[in-house]
């Protein structure tokens, strides 16, 4: 998989020209997918922790996110260098074993600020203010399927919002408009 | 504001910020605090709107928005409630459902044909003769319904909400903030809703005089706003309950959506009318709502009032209105016995009165009927009729009514509470109530302010317990009310029929009876013939009489009488509420903006926007997608195909699960080879078409059609599950970017910018690839779709782009252009290739549709198969043909869906499914499902336009161009 950042074009590119305070767009991330029922196995072999249980998260120690979406799924997110994701790559080309590279191209949002709450309880039916920490959440936000991750910090609760590339650009001008309007 | 009373404790009025507003064409005043209603009260303004049907006037009754008397429009916005809409500076309002102003209205002659107007008298009217009934329902339409839209207003954006909690409380009365003080200090996250814009609940206003409880009061609520578990949320109805525990909260910005752990209803009780002559006048009101502007808006609502009661409740309303300065020459009790507490004493002590045993039987209307000028009080007799030539005419200008009260019971009906009438309280009580569901307060009987605290406490505890959050034994349950607060029967006939039973539908007792006379004896079905209880007030002050009036004439018992179903929504919502904000998600390819900036026309394609056609200067819409087309068939072009659904299906099973799924054989398909493929419903229907490419041993590639591609994947998943393959799908539809290259340029312009070698031997026709272009891994498909030598390149998304302007500006030198879906649609057509859902419908099948020779020979089971195998035993009854026109044909052409007629006309032999009026084969052409004896090549068919008229085809072979299909093979 090319990962030449030159090559790469966020879905939002022409909607974030100005920096949002409440929205951000993460274009500098990298995902790939493994799907298969030899996934455990090869994952250890490859010496990689797999999250216990579905819709669990683990940070890697290269800070990449791996997120088990299903028993035999996990979405891997690797922020600025892609290593893990080009590990993965690299490792992973073809059917190996029960596994399949699976391709991976969700734009990620982070959703954070005082206002994400009200955002979120305008858009989303889902109760975010009590769901778990690194666990992922599959639902509508503005009409739009995602999933979510609430992040923990030090000023509170933000969200990471993973969505598909076409509904991308639909689903951030929603959230930054709504967040204008609140 | 001559009836503004001195300042007062408790009053909600702002007397520091003066309100100006117009009524009727005429300046007026306020405070910031006053409702419009109390404004317009303040003003002595007391006659504020026309009924609906007869449109005799009307004033405040409730004052609480339980009636429909006080509408307005401000020009922009109809039916704003007077009652609950804080009055603003510069408001400019006008009474609903008149005809030239409130006083002068046009429609008032109305009343005067009152008798020819009785219950249900529209179904039986207006039908004969039958010409007639389109002016007769210009004319019900013109001057039926309330209030009118404005349909030049912009769409309001209201914002949808969700919340969720432990614990919701309905109501903020003692009740109320007792259970949610209870269950917030057990550990609940509490919501407290109350529609009043200040918590306290009716001891507000009905217990005010009373400093002990004012004080209780405020420093409940005091306790409830500063505790940090609970969320208060004034001018809030709970309007509407769903299934689990999902509530409809209602304010003026917008609906919120509650889900609720449990729910405490401690939303009170409403006070209900007394039905007699003139009941409905300006000046006659409940006796909350003359308290409501006693004490909460510090207004004096008469200078003369008769109380007519049938409780305690009236007696301390008297008190009131006798100590605000008010003359109370007489409480009228309706009970035979009078009343027995010390206020009936500290009434007479104070001057009033006391009239037991008696009723007001007539309001003696003013001139206009804009008012009241006195009360006609008859004595009882021992069967509680009234002793009509005994009356005396008492002086006044306002009736205060306090006979009743009806617990708030629609909500928690909504909520699966049901409830049986207690003959001991006269009131409907709960009966059976289902877990995590609890009542407070007049709903369950009490009245006493201290009980009513205890119970709200109680049921907060109850609620907390069942969260596992309380773990003590709960407190006592206090005992109801050792009396009725209610009279059983406040109802009194009249020859006069103007003694209204519903003041929202202008129901008036005889209604009622004769409805019963003509067989409508039951609660439902009552209510849906005479539209009792269909007003905007739902019934709030009409139901409970309706009932005791119904159980009356069937000589049943109220028990066995039973009232109607409560449905949400319990109180009006704007649509606006309901619509919130839109939501309208568009996919967009990795393309898209390059499409924005490049002029082209978007159009819809499922849930996806595509790129119709590109605009140039001077150029016509059919012009450019000629132009484009063209530029295919000559040299080459470039179309977005990202919408394609793309799917992997991988594993050991794959292939055999492709042929469960597909027509076709793909055991033996060739790694690096793909094949058009189609599947079927199991009605043996074609539902998808797209290709399937092998890239290994157990992993292929599948495209299809871009608006059925989430359906068919939610498929193939179920399918998967049924047979238990072992196979991974993936639906990888927004993971690529997709373009076809499509021309006898294609393999030239796209050679040096690809890893891949394109020359013929080493890609041929229906071959798959993978390799780089333009420096990107992509998947490489030669395909014909178009009819020409052509590529599909599938790259991931966010690299999409970068592909699409490298191949661009590659291609430029050798006139690549950028087609959209209608050039393509058009050379598809022109090289005869259907398109699933535009020439098939649900009921093609694959003979119908000529693909025969894509079902796989001798296969033992395919989905839809057996069915297919039926129906191609029957006679054929339509086929899939082309149609064409000669070049330069000058009569009109059909559209899309137009019949194929006989010569005659008389007789339906198929429709057109798609149309080309101009194409590169210079005449029209088209494709249409043909009954077989006109199928023939050379054939003439009749198509009906639209117009009537009729166009002359000739059946054509398909393809329509390039038979032997030379150039897609090239």
């Amino acid at each position: 998989m090319n990962t030449d950042p030159a090559t790469r074009r966020s879905p939002v590119e022409t909607l974030r020209n100005e920096p949002h305070p409440d929205i951000y767009d993460l274009p500098n991330s990298y995902k790939v997918g493994l799907k298969g029922p030899g996934l455990v196995t090869w994952l250890r072999k490859e010496n990689i922790a797999i999250p216990s249980a579905t819709y669990d998260m683990i940070l890697h120690n290269d800070n990449s996110l791996i997120v088990r979406i299903a028993p035999d799924e996990v979405i891997i997110e690797s922020p600025d260098s892609g290593k893990l994701v080009c590990h993965i790559n690299r490792r992973c080309d073809r059917a190996d074993g029960g596994v399949y590279r699976t391709e991976q191209q969700a734009a990620t949002f982070l959703l954070c600020g005082p206002k994400t709450h009200i955002v979120l309880e305008q858009t989303c039916g889902m109760n975010m203010a009590s769901a778990h920490a690194e666990q992922i959440i599959y639902t509508r936000v503005a009409g739009v399927s995602c999933g979510i991750i609430p992040e923990e910090n030090e000023s509170g609760r933000n969200y990471r919002i993973w969505v598909d590339y076409s509904l991308a650009p639909s689903l951030f001008s929603t959230l930054r408009d709504i967040c204008d309007a609140v | 504001m001559i009836r503004r009373l001195p300042e007062q404790a408790g009053e909600w009025i702002d007397r520091t910020r003066p309100i100006p507003f117009r009524f009727e064409n005429r300046d007026w005043q306020g405070y910031a605090g006053d409702v419009i209603t109390s404004a317009l009260y303040a003003n002595d303004i007391r006659f504020v709107g026309r009924s609906f049907k007869y449109h005799r006037p009307r004033g405040s009754y409730s004052l609480a928005d339980h009636d429909a008397n006080v509408l307005f429009t401000d020009g922009s916005h109809t039916n704003i409630r007077g009652d609950v809409t804080a009055v603003e500076p510069g408001m400019n309002l006008y009474a609903v459902n008149t005809f030239g102003g409130l006083a002068n209205d046009r429609m008032r002659f109305v009343e005067k044909f009152s008798r020819c107007m009785p219950v249900g008298f529209y179904y039986k009217a207006f039908h004969r003769p039958s010409l007639l009934f389109p002016f007769h329902e210009i004319m019900i339409r013109k001057v039926a319904g309330l209030g009118t839209a404005n349909p030049s207003l912009p769409p309001p954006s209201s914002p949808k909400e969700y919340a969720w909690c432990d614990l919701l409380v309905v109501g903020s009365g003692p009740s109320g903030l007792g259970a949610a003080l209870a269950g917030a200090d057990a550990g609940a996250d509490v919501f407290l809703v109350e529609e009043q814009p200040q918590l306290g609940g009716s001891s507000l206003w009905q217990l005010g005089r009373d400093e002990s409880i004012r004080e209780t009061v405020h420093s409940l609520v005091q306790r409830v706003e500063q505790h940090p578990r609970i969320r208060v949320r004034p001018q809030t109805l709970a309007s509407g309950f769903y299934s689990d525990h999902w509530v409809a909260l209602v304010d003026e910005e917008k609906l919120t959506k509650l889900r609720a752990r449990t729910v405490v209803f401690a939303n009170g009780a409403i006070e209900q009318p007394v039905v007699f002559q003139n009941n409905d006048l300006p000046g006659v009101m409940l006796a909350s709502a003359a308290q409501r502007l006693l004490r909460l808006y510090a207004v004096k609502p008469f200078d003369r009032v008769i109380v007519t009661t049938a409780n305690t409740d009236g007696y301390r309303a008297a008190i009131d209105l006798k100590e605000a300065g008010v003359e109370v020459p007489v409480v009228v009790d309706l009970r035979p016995g009078g009343e027995s507490s010390e206020l009936r004493q500290e009434a007479e002590e104070s001057g009033i009165n006391i009239q037991s045993g008696a009723v007001v039987w007539e309001a003696l209307p003013t001139r206009g009927k804009t008012g009241i000028r006195g009360a006609l009080v008859c004595p009882l007799d021992s069967n509680g009729h009234p002793h009509t030539g005994h009356g005396t005419a008492v002086p006044c200008d306002g009736i205060a009514l306090s006979a009743g009260w009806m617990p708030s019971t629609p909500l928690p009906a909504q909520a699966g509470i049901s409830f049986a009438y207690s003959r001991e309280l006269e009131q409907w009580m709960p009966d059976k109530i289902p877990d995590r569901l609890f009542l407070a307060g007049r709903v369950n009987g009490i009245y006493d302010f201290e009980a009513r605290h205890l119970d709200g406490k109680r049921a907060g505890f109850a609620a907390a317990r069942t969260l596992g959050m309380y773990h003590k034994s709960l407190p006592t349950c206090p005992s109801p009310s050792k009396k009725p607060h209610s009279h059983p029967y406040p109802i009194y006939a009249h020859p006069g029929k103007k003694n209204f039973v519903d003041f929202d539908e202008d129901i008036h007792l005889a209604d009622l009876v004769n409805a019963h006379q003509e067989g409508y004896d039951s609660s439902e079905l009552l209510k849906r013939y005479s539209t009792l209880g269909m007003g905007p007030s739902q019934g709030k002050l009409s139901s409970m009489n309706a009932v005791r009036i119904l159980s009356s004439l069937n000589g049943t018992p109220i028990e066995l009488t039973g009232t109607t179903t409560s449905r949400p929504f319990y109180t009006p919502v704007p649509i606006g509420h309901l619509a919130g904000r839109r939501f309208h998600p568009i996919r967009h390819t990795p393309m898209h903006d390059w499409h924005e900036q490049h002029r082209a026309e978007m159009t819809h394609a499922g849930s996806w926007y595509r790129p119709e056609y590109y605009h140039r200067e001077d150029e016509s819409r059919e012009k450019r997608i000629l132009s484009e087309a063209t530029a295919v068939r000559t040299s080459s072009g470039i179309i977005d195909l990202s919408t394609l659904g793309k799917i992997f299906i991988n594993g050991p099973d794959a292939a055999e699960f492709l042929e469960h799924i597909y027509t076709g054989r793909f055991k033996k398909l060739p790694v690096g080879k793909q094949r058009y493929v189609i599947a079927l419903d199991e009605s043996g229907m074609v539902v998808e078409d797209g290709i399937v490419a092998r890239l290994t041993e157990d992993v292929y590639y599948v495209t299809a059609t871009s608006s059925g591609a989430e359906h068919f994947y939610r498929d193939l998943q179920r399918w998967q599950i049924i047979w238990e393959m072992e196979v991974t799908l993936v639906n990888a539809t927004a993971q690529y970017a997709a373009m076809n290259i499509a021309g006898p340029l294609s393999r030239e312009l796209l050679a040096p910018l690809s890893t891949v070698d394109l020359s013929p031997e080493a890609f041929p026709y229906l071959g798959v690839r993978q390799g780089e272009v333009a420096g990107v891994r992509a998947l490489l498909l030669r395909v014909g779709f178009v009819g020409e030598l052509g590529y599909e390149v599938h790259v991931p998304a966010s690299q999409g782009l970068h592909v699409w302007e490298t191949i661009l500006a590659g291609g430029r030198d050798m006139g690549l252009e950028p087609f959209g879906v209608e050039a393509q649609r058009l050379l598809r057509m022109e090289k005869g290739h259907l398109i699933i859902g535009h020439d098939t419908d649900a009921l093609t099948h694959p003979q119908e549709a000529g693909v025969m020779w894509t079902l796989g020979k001798g296969k033992s089971f395919y989905t839809g198969g057996k069915s297919a195998e039926i129906i191609g035993r029957k006679p054929l009854t339509r086929r899939l043909v082309g149609l064409r026109w000669p070049t330069g044909y000058p009569g009109p052409l059909p559209e899309e869906c137009n019949l194929v007629v006989d010569a005659k006309g008389e007789n339906i032999l198929g429709r057109v499914t798609s149309i080309a009026h101009h194409s590169t084969l210079g005449h029209p052409i088209g494709m249409g499902l043909l009954h077989p004896k006109i199928t023939q090549p050379g054939t003439i068919v009749h198509i009906r336009l639209d117009n009537g008229a009729v166009s002359r085809a000739e059946v054509a072979s398909l393809p329509h161009y390039d038979p032997k299909n030379e150039r897609q093979l090239g």
